[in-house]
Parts: C-alpha cells; structure tokens; sequence
C-alpha cells in the first residue's frame, strides 16, 4: 500500500470535519508523507494509522470548533433526497394537490421564516447523526435532479421558484447562511467561501417533530407538523373548502401507502390471534391434522411478521415524504 | 514553546520542523500539526507555500504575535527552571 492509500483512508476519517480542516490536515500529511517518503506502512508507524491520526485530530478540533448549532439551526437534507427511490418529487406532489384543489401552488418567493427543518427517514438520520454538512454544489443538483432538493430557510438569498414545468430551487443554501454565521468563529466563517463547510463530532441531528421512529433532538422551538402544514396552507392563501381539500389529498397520499401493508398486518395478527387462542385444543389434534394447524400458524406468523416490516417501511417513507411536502413550502 | 523556539531561528515546513525538534526532545510526529494547527489559529504563525521539485511545501513563519509569545513563555520557562533548581539544590 502507498502512502496513497494512508491519505485516502484519512481523508474517509475525516469525513465530517470542516472542509478547509480537512484539505488543510490532508495536506500536511501528503506533504509529509513525501517529504519523508514513507510509504504506507511507514506511515502507520510514524503518525499512526489513518483512524488514530485522525482522532488526534479530532480530539483537538474539539477544542476549537464552534458550539454545536443553535436550535433552529440548519441541518441536511442531502443525504435524505439522494437516498430516496421513490418516483415522485417532492416539487411535483404539491403541484398535485394544489392542482387537486384548482389552484396551482404559489412557490415563487415563498419562504419558510423560522426554523430551519431537517427532514429524512430514519436511516438517513442515522448516517447524519454524527455531522452535518453543508455543500453548496446542491445548488447545481437540486436544480438538474428533481427530487434532489434542498433546504429552505429565513436567508434571503434562498428563492423558490417555479416555472411552467419544473420548480427549481435556487441560492442552493441546505442551510442557513446567517445562522451559521452567527455561532461559526470568524475562521469558519471564511469556509464559506470555499464552497462546503462541515461541522460535526457527535451533534445530534435536526429534525421536526414528526418523528415516526426517526430519532431526534427536539427543541421546544420547533413547530410541529400540524403547525407547519397550516402555515403552509395560509400561505397558499386558500378558501377553507380547499384547504380541507388539499389536507384531505396529502392524507389520501398517506393512506394509498399505508392501506395494504396495514390491511395485511391486521389480518394476519387477528388471524393469528385466533390460532394461538386454538394452541392448547391442538394438542387433541390427530396426524396430519396438527401439521396443518402448525403450517398455518407459521405461515401467518411469517406473513404477519412481514407484513409488519413492510408497514413500517411504509410508515418511514411516508414521513420522509410528508417531512419534503411540507418542509417545501 | 519548543516549535516557537525552533521557527525563531528560520521559517521551516512541517517535516522539518518535526526533525529539528526531534533532534533534541522526543516527540510523536503526529501530535505537531495540532500544535501547529493551533498557534496558527491564535496568530502565532504565518504560512507561505513554495514549490519545490513539482511539490507543494508550506513554511511555518514566526508572527510578531507568536515573536511576543516566545519571549512570554522564555520568561516563565526561566522563572520555574531557576524555582526548580532552587529547589533542588536546598533539598
């Protein structure tokens, strides 16, 4: 292994870290590295190997980098619209309700004061949990990739705009330039200007209060969802029938998913309710028919068991989904 | 105080910075760049970089505040080495 290598594997460590600690750190060691003309395993010997290099490193950032973010703080969404799999935008599912209501929505300008929400499933959140990341370019993605999105916020410079046939977002902030400036030091401050900044080591995520099994750390600051959604349909400056009619389209798209897997779960659990009420008359049961009473107590136990996961997987994307609806506006 | 000391003398990059204190205190290459890190953040250096053979090589400067520093740190350094010895000595 090259010493190559030992800077690729550092550079995966430090994943989280400010972006100009990062390149500034990573440089050090590259030219160390050549300087010294070690070699991977030299390398190790020397400074350690990529992970314990790092957590020096960390160990000492600590120290210097600013407070984890006030509550309202930004927080990413990147990774949550990346991962996502399903067809439909979020740009393109409040077009429908609001064409289901006669009314397109208005998402020229319109901005969401407040709060900045992180949205995402659970797993999402989970790969978030340890930093949070700011990058510019998803300026560039979030206007090629539908579904790609980004992050609105308070910040002036963040505009949402729609066109006949797309939306796009513009200013590409996932976060709010202020706020960050306001607890970053003057040094990170200048990260901006390098494009991406990170920040991290063991901050809690950010995320609304809708929950639905993701993990957050909640400020009592934070609307929750029934507030935002009737912030949004404020905005949407709807006559109350529509906007019963555009709160009755968001849960249809609920319910759509959730039906089947619901529909199962149910009926596998009653049914195996009854054949567990039935075990200790099996016990008089004869050959094959006590096979059969056990081959359909399985079966209904797997489909349940299944049926389950699938509702949960429902209800996770669900909430991403919802999270996006309502986190646009 | 020891990398203060040595960059009072001339501007050096990383490595050899690293072996010009290891000529005379031991001390594990992958602590210096914090240290580094850190006295650059407190002003204490400046850093310019030069190419060298087709490589980037960044030079460690001694700032007047980290000039201001060093004579702080000589002084305390003096200070406890001479109550040390004191001590020693009367013992």
């Amino acid at each position: 292994m090259t010493n190559q290598e030992y800077l690729r594997i550092l550079e995966q460590e430090l994943a989280g870290f400010p972006l100009q600690e990062k390149e500034e750190a990573l440089d050090y060691v590259r030219e160390y590295l050549e300087e010294a003309s070690l070699d991977y395993q030299d390398a190790v010997e020397v400074l350690g190997t990529p992970k314990q290099y790092a957590k020096t490193l960390r160990d000492e950032m600590k120290e210097t980098l600013p407070p984890a973010p006030p509550n309202h703080a930004f927080s990413t969404v990147k990774a949550s619209f990346e991962n996502r799999q399903d067809e439909k935008t979020n740009e393109s599912m409040i077009l429908e309700a609001g064409e289901a209501v006669g009314k397109k929505p208005n998402l020229i300008g319109s901005q969401q004061a407040g709060p900045v929400q992180n949205l995402g499933n659970s797993s999402s959140m989970t790969s978030q949990s340890d930093s949070w990341r700011h990058d510019e370019n998803a300026e560039a993605r979030s206007s090629s990739k539908a579904g790609s999105g980004s992050l609105y916020n308070s910040d002036s410079s963040q505009k949402i705009t729609h066109d006949d046939d797309q939306i796009f977002v513009s200013g590409g902030q996932i976060n709010t330039r202020n706020d960050y400036q306001n607890f970053a030091s003057g040094e990170h401050r200048s990260a901006s200007s390098s494009q991406s900044y990170t920040l991290g080591f063991g901050q809690n995520s950010y995320m609304d209060t809708t929950g639905f099994g993701c993990s957050s750390s909640q400020d009592e600051n934070t609307p929750s969802i029934h507030q935002i959604w009737q912030d949004f349909l404020n905005r949407q400056n709807l006559s109350a029938e529509q906007k019963k009619k555009l709160t009755g389209q968001a849960m249809k798209i609920g319910v759509g998913k959730l039906f089947i897997p619901f529909f199962l779960c149910a009926w596998s659990l009653s049914k195996l309710v009854l054949y567990i009420m039935n075990i200790p008359a099996a016990f008089s049961f004869r050959f094959p028919a006590i096979l059969v009473f056990l081959g359909e107590l399985i079966g209904l136990s797997g489909i349940f068991g299944l049926s389950l996961a699938w509702l949960k997987v429902s209800v996770n994307k669900l909430a991403g989904r919802l999270k996006e609806l309502l986190l646009l506006t | 105080m020891c990398v203060l000391a040595a960059l009072s003398k001339q501007d050096l990059y990383g490595y050899a910075l690293t072996q010009k204190i290891q000529e005379k205190i031991p001390v594990s290459e992958s602590t210096l760049y914090p240290i580094l890190r850190r006295l650059k953040k407190e002003g204490c250096l400046d850093t310019r970089d030069e190419m060298i053979d087709g490589r980037n090589r960044r030079y460690y400067i001694l700032s007047a505040a980290g000039k201001d520093k060093l004579q702080n740190y000589e002084k305390e350094w003096r200070e406890f080495t001479s109550s040390v010895q004191d001590l020693l000595q009367n013992t």
